[in-house]
């Protein structure tokens, strides 16, 4: 019996063997200095995964305030929008008016309002757009899930009039958004496309993704969805977890490698094909900050993760993979008049605790932390 | 699912009244848990292989059955023949391994990709791990003609 017992033990260390992954490390890298505000055309703040801490536990979004506010009163009115890049509401979106659930599921939507729309973002005219993801869902499918979409935008429409949830509930999008004549963005609802099964409005939803891009002309483009199209984080497949073995077997619809989401890979690298491939293709889904060069037939140029604004999740090595980090923060795209874009990366130190409990002072010390860890040109 | 279920109640009926061994029932605990964990990963791969995809990685689902059931099944084993219990678990392990060697390959004939060949692989092993704890469960020691009677029935499940 013993040597079965070996062979079991042997079983096992080989398996764990097979499935190791390698964290990544982020290189140096030199620093981009942030141009003069005079050349700036646009800035966008990309924010993924933000609800599940409500404000007086965010250092994120208190750090978000304090940017918004500086860059909406340094450019002309309307240059600055913020894009929340779904699950906006953990666990499972807003529930229903008059539930128990609903005060708290209200409280972390109405941070993210704040973040976004302090005296300054609201006087220059600062936009904040909401995207769906699965977790706004409910994560779930068909009427409940949409149910729960409009839950959230009626609240965000209360909460403060000119922020939106788009693609409008239930609808796959591209709602397409023109930056001062400078950048075109596209927002998309993915977690529609994995949940439906309807051909004909994912090819019309395709088609118009497709005409977007080419109507853009030579001025930037920015795809941004809640699904990434590459990710080194456990959606991706790469990070040793519990779900390793369901995430490679491509059993879980959130991850990268099931048929559902390749389909919709598949479509999307379509229409950049038969439209001008974006610049950037942004989202969350995973929990920290990822930049990937994606160049090739049918992919964005770069592919960007900013899921860290709430929660965390380790980074491992992947393809195209030029920076990573697990640690709270945000990104920022400035757009040039130029048609230059340069994105910076802010987050908090990697060593910065969690600010449980509403501490003022840890949120307070950990937000004025917060620094350019990356930047690069992408354009 | 119902291969594991009625796995449980063979080897459950295997454990003989004997006194309790402690330290192989706790053993049992976490080798049942584990291979309860397994089963469970098989369940949810063939589920997704048909278009029945899981939205989160939610533990409580009726998905993760096998894991309490094949805990305390081990658990029970092991208290009552720790020898049993140690055949079982190298049997699975074989079991598990060859399984998932064939499922893999399998995956891969039947789907041509790399989520096919996991998901063979995930799927072959989970039997196998049945199927090898079946065996080894129930060669050796006092098997009674109506717990192998119940093995003879699940085989063609």
């Amino acid at each position: 019996m013993v040597s079965l017992r070996s062979l079991a033990g042997l079983g096992l260390t080989a398996a764990s063997a097979a499935c190791a992954t390698s964290p990544f490390v982020a290189p140096s890298f030199d620093p981009v200095p942030p141009p003069a505000t005079s050349d700036v055309a646009a800035v966008v703040f990309l924010v993924g995964d933000a609800g599940d801490l409500p404000r007086e536990e965010s250092p994120v979004l208190h750090r978000l305030r304090a940017d918004v506010e500086e860059w909406s009163a340094a450019l002309p009115d309307g240059s600055a929008t913020v894009l929340y890049l779904g699950d906006n509401v953990y666990p499972v979106g807003v529930r229903d008016p008059g539930s128990d659930p609903f005060a708290a599921d209200s409280a972390r939507l109405a941070a993210q309002v704040w973040a976004a729309t302090g005296p300054e973002a609201r006087r220059r005219g600062t936009r904040v757009w909401f995207l769906p993801g699965n977790h706004d869902w409910g994560n779930t499918t068909g009427p409940v899930g949409v149910a729960r979409l409009h839950n959230q935008a009626d609240l965000l429409a209360r909460l403060a009039p000119g922020t939106a949830l788009a693609p409008p509930p239930g609808e796959p999008g591209p709602v397409v958004l023109d930056l001062a004549d400078a950048a075109r963005v596209m927002l998309l609802d993915t977690h529609w496309w994995l949940q439906s099964g309807d051909e004909a409005a994912r090819e019309a939803s395709l088609g118009r993704l497709s005409q977007a891009l080419l109507e853009a002309g030579s001025r930037p483009t920015i795809v941004a969805a809640h699904h990434p199209w590459a990710t080194g984080g456990p959606h991706g497949g790469g990070v040793l977890d519990p779900f390793f073995l369901l995430r490679k077997a491509g059993a879980l619809i959130q991850d990268l490698n099931a048929p559902p989401f390749q389909a919709l890979k598949a479509g999307l690298a379509r229409a950049f094909r038969e439209g001008n491939r974006p610049l950037v293709y942004v989202a969350g889904h995973d929990h920290s900050l990822q930049v990937l060069n994606t160049a090739g037939p049918g992919s964005p140029a770069w592919s960007l993760v900013s899921g860290a604004g709430s929660k965390l999740s380790p980074v491992s090595d992947t393809p195209g993979l030029l920076w990573a980090g697990a640690r709270p923060g945000y990104m920022r795209l400035v757009v040039e008049r130029d048609g230059g874009v340069t994105l910076f990366v802010e987050a908090a130190p990697t060593a910065a605790p969690p600010c449980a409990d509403g501490a003022a002072t840890c949120v307070a010390r950990t937000a004025e932390a917060f620094s350019t860890v990356y930047s690069t040109r992408l354009r | 699912m119902r291969v594991g279920i009625v796995a449980a109640v063979v080897l459950l009926g295997l454990a003989p009244p004997a006194r309790a061994q402690t330290g192989p029932a706790v053993a049992g605990v976490a080798l049942g848990a584990v291979a309860g964990g397994l089963v469970s990963m098989g369940v949810v791969t063939a589920n997704a292989r048909r278009g029945v995809y899981l939205y989160e990685a939610d533990p409580w689902r009726w998905e993760s059955l096998p894991v309490p059931v094949l805990a305390a099944t081990a658990a029970l084993v092991g208290g009552g023949d720790g020898d049993r219990l140690w055949r079982a678990a190298g049997w699975g392990a074989v079991g598990m391994t060859g399984g998932a060697v064939l499922g893999a390959l399998a995956g891969r004939a039947a789907w041509g990709d790399s989520e096919g060949t996991w998901a063979g692989g995930v799927m072959g092993g989970a039997a196998g791990l049945l199927a090898g704890a079946l065996i080894g469960g129930l060669t050796g020691g006092d098997a009674d003609p109506v717990t192998v009677s119940l093995a003879a029935v699940a085989v063609p499940w």
